[in-house]
């Protein structure tokens, strides 16, 4: 009697331990893709950005933060492309062609849980 | 504890004294602090710009608050009604508060009676660069004009404890509800930044005089470049008699008044 009692326990023991394992590795079990997400990338194609679509989705917060620094403490206002275009460094260059913060902005940064503040004080127009 | 060893700490405390020491002596930019040396008559290196103001306070009407409302609105500036939360870039004051050095004995009746403009000096010798641990406040190096990086400003308000003037504003609130009229171009701030007049370098960028300037009636101020002899900032300078605020502190002001 006591021996059943003692096989029970380990089965609890051992199947709970197995359901545990299961449930908090569940999440790694998962094969596939990351969900893609609707993408729009620019009102206006007529002009090109800065640099490649790979760059920008990558560096566009690097990009940002050289702006300031070199528009704000360097008085260098304009940024000039490799192939010679130039551009004012301003949010709302981006905002040009990249119009609806909501859809542009929000889509990405909702999906990577990234939480920037730029809207706090800026203004899209 | 033991003799010898008590020698030993001792020895090795002193030590390391002189040795900080010597290596302060040998690199002077490493040590504690750098005083410049501010005289009052001091100039700021010749031929790069130095943005400055002319008030003349004879043309400017007590009443009129053209200046203070073009100011606000283009730079999208709270509304509060307790002064505990004002926001202000440029404002009117009596006389003994903006010029508290100045004689206070038989004061005319006009000067007693009438409000003085005031904003940020933008100092040659600018006490709120030297307060800020952050460097959000810095001087430009192009053009004099004391600028503030609001990303940067972590609202210690060591800045506004800096400077003479009281020239600078603290967001206590969330600015956004206090704006009138919302001017899209230019952005807000953020509740915990502090905040200030900076000579409209937005305006200046597009080579536009600033919104005050622009905006007084009677032509009672006059912007331009204090380092050019032949601008109309410096005939007036040279035609009349003038004040800094507060010049005793060696702050050396960009904003001078015509009394």
């Amino acid at each position: 009697m006591r021996r059943m009692m003692k096989i029970k326990e380990q089965i609890l023991i051992f199947g709970g331990l197995a359901l545990f394992l299961f449930v908090a590795t569940y999440a790694f079990w998962q094969e596939g893709e990351a969900k893609k997400i609707r993408r729009q990338v620019a009102k206006s194609a007529g002009e090109e950005c800065i640099e490649s679509r790979e760059y920008m989705r990558e560096n566009h917060m690097l990009v940002l933060d050289e702006w300031r620094h070199s528009a704000v403490r360097e008085g260098d206002r304009i940024h000039v492309t490799p192939d010679g275009r130039e551009f004012e460094k301003n949010m709302s260059t981006c905002l040009g062609c990249h119009t609806g913060k909501q859809f542009f902005c929000y889509n990405c940064h909702q999906y990577a849980s990234v939480k920037p503040n730029c809207w706090g004080c800026h203004q899209a127009q | 504890m033991d003799e010898q060893r008590r020698e030993f700490i001792r020895k090795t405390g002193l030590g390391v004294l002189a040795g900080l020491g010597a290596v302060s002596g040998l690199f002077p930019e490493s040590s504690m602090e750098s005083a410049v040396a501010s005289t009052s008559s001091g100039d700021s290196a010749s031929g790069k710009t130095r943005w400055g103001m002319v008030i003349d306070t004879r043309k400017c009407r007590g009443e009129c608050t053209r200046c203070i409302d073009a100011c606000h609105e283009v730079h999208n500036v709270p509304k509060f009604d307790n002064a505990k939360d004002e926001i202000k870039w440029i404002w009117k004051s009596p006389f003994e508060n903006v010029f508290p050095g100045e004689s206070k004995q038989f004061v005319s009746e006009e000067t007693r009676e009438k409000s003085y403009l005031a904003l940020c000096n933008h100092c040659d010798n600018p006490p709120c660069v030297r307060a800020c641990p952050t460097q959000a406040t810095f001087k430009r190096r192009w053009d004099g004009i004391v600028a503030m990086d609001y990303h940067r400003c972590i609202g210690c308000r060591f800045c506004m404890a800096a400077c003479p003037y009281g020239a600078r504003s603290f967001n206590w609130r969330d600015p956004r509800p206090a704006i009138k009229k919302m001017d899209p171009s230019y952005p807000t701030r953020e509740r915990g930044v502090v905040e200030k007049c900076n000579f409209c370098s937005e305006r200046l960028a597009r080579n536009m005089q600033p919104a005050c300037v622009e905006a007084c009636p009677e032509g009672a101020l006059t912007f331009g470049d204090l380092n050019d002899e032949q601008s109309e900032i410096r005939v007036l300078l040279d035609r009349n008699h003038t004040l800094q605020r507060k010049s005793e502190l060696g702050t050396r002001p960009s904003v001078f008044y015509i009394i």
